[in-house]
């Protein structure tokens, strides 16, 4: 009966499984990495990078206010707003209406005065309110001294959930954010008529720190490549230092 | 108009290094295992990738060279460190070997 494989073939097989000898399969390991290191770090981007939210404390200055614009334009202010705010605060308000009948004329309440010394620059800053839900709302930041030049810039807020307004800022909005020129912020929540008992407020602020993954790979792959270099010289080995003594 | 496609590319370079080792191996009598061909087959697909993205090598090796990046410098390093070895070695013992 004739075999499927001739023992000549088989022997080749063997042959062809056989591992090298360590210096060549070392050449062949070096080759790999001395073109997969630099083909890894050509798909590394900023994608790869990850921000991690720290909450950052939120302090009222002492001149704070909460007024209100009435759906005709005017602002309102003195008692026409019972509010509720303890000096030098964490961020949480109550507003309502003193007299009832006014509730539907508030278009947008305002809490103002928000000085940018007393909360840090953030990165992102949530606003929860549990009552009477807003249409919308904003964070405003504003030049007392130079308004011409440095007009309101007005950074809109996203509702994440019922009831729950986030306000990412992007790089240029971190800019107006940093200049000395905006020396006044406000939150602005927006009723267009829609109030009618009270709301009560709570505004938290974060700020983003980013952990770059994409440098530590290509910093990690250049140790390895450094490491891998001084290892495939002819005087260090794994086994430390080969060098021969001279007699 | 032809469109480059790295990984055909790199298919035919694999196939033409195959070709080319097995030729050797008939000639100079030298073994061509599977580790060659799995070798070849590795460094061709790393190699096409590279091509690929090659700009996104380009920026960090600029950000290496000029030192913006420390992580990018080391890794501008270790490549010129470990290509220096190899080739050393390979002219030291005449191409046997890139590693000793």
């Amino acid at each position: 009966m004739g075999r499927l494989i001739s023992q000549k073939n088989k022997s080749k097989v063997i042959r062809a499984f056989r591992t090298p000898s360590a210096p060549v399969v070392m050449s062949l390991m070096a080759l790999i990495l001395i073109i997969g290191a630099p083909a890894l770090v050509s798909v590394i981007d900023d994608s790869m990078s990850s921000q991690v939210m720290t909450k950052i404390s939120f302090e009222d200055e002492d001149n704070l206010a909460i007024t209100y614009v009435d759906t005709s334009g005017v602002w309102q202010t003195g008692d026409k707003l019972a509010s509720l705010y303890p000096s030098m605060n964490d961020g949480s308000y109550f507003y309502t209406v003193s007299n009832p009948a006014d509730a539907t004329s508030v278009k947008m309440i305002s809490i103002h005065s928000l000085a940018p010394t007393e909360i840090p620059d953030f990165n992102r800053m949530t606003i929860t309110i549990d009552g009477d839900q807003p249409t919308s709302s904003y964070f405003s930041v504003n030049s007392t001294t130079s308004s011409t030049t440095h007009p309101r810039y007005n950074i809109d807020a996203i509702e994440s959930n019922p009831g729950v307004w986030v306000i990412d800022a992007d790089s240029i909005d971190r800019a107006k954010l940093g200049a000395s020129q905006y020396d006044t912020w406000s939150i602005m929540i927006i009723y267009d008529g829609g109030l009618t008992t009270g709301s009560t407020v709570m505004v938290e602020t974060y700020t983003a720190s980013t952990i770059a993954y994409g440098e530590i790979i290509v910093g990690a792959t250049g140790v390895l490549l450094i490491v891998c270099a001084i290892l495939a010289t002819p005087w260090v080995g794994t086994t430390g230092l080969t060098i021969k003594r001279r007699r | 108009m032809i469109t480059i496609d790295y990984y055909g590319l790199a298919a035919a370079a694999m196939a033409t290094s195959f070709l080319a080792l097995l030729m050797l191996s008939y000639v100079r009598k030298r073994t061509l295992s599977v580790w060659h061909a799995l070798t070849i087959g590795t460094v061709a697909g790393f190699a096409a990738s590279m091509a690929q993205s090659y700009t996104g090598l380009i920026d960090w090796l600029t950000l290496g060279i000029t030192g913006v990046s420390t992580s990018a410098t080391l890794f501008v390093l270790g490549m010129g460190a470990m290509c220096a070895v190899m080739v050393y070695n390979i002219l030291a013992t005449r191409g046997k070997t890139a590693v000793r």
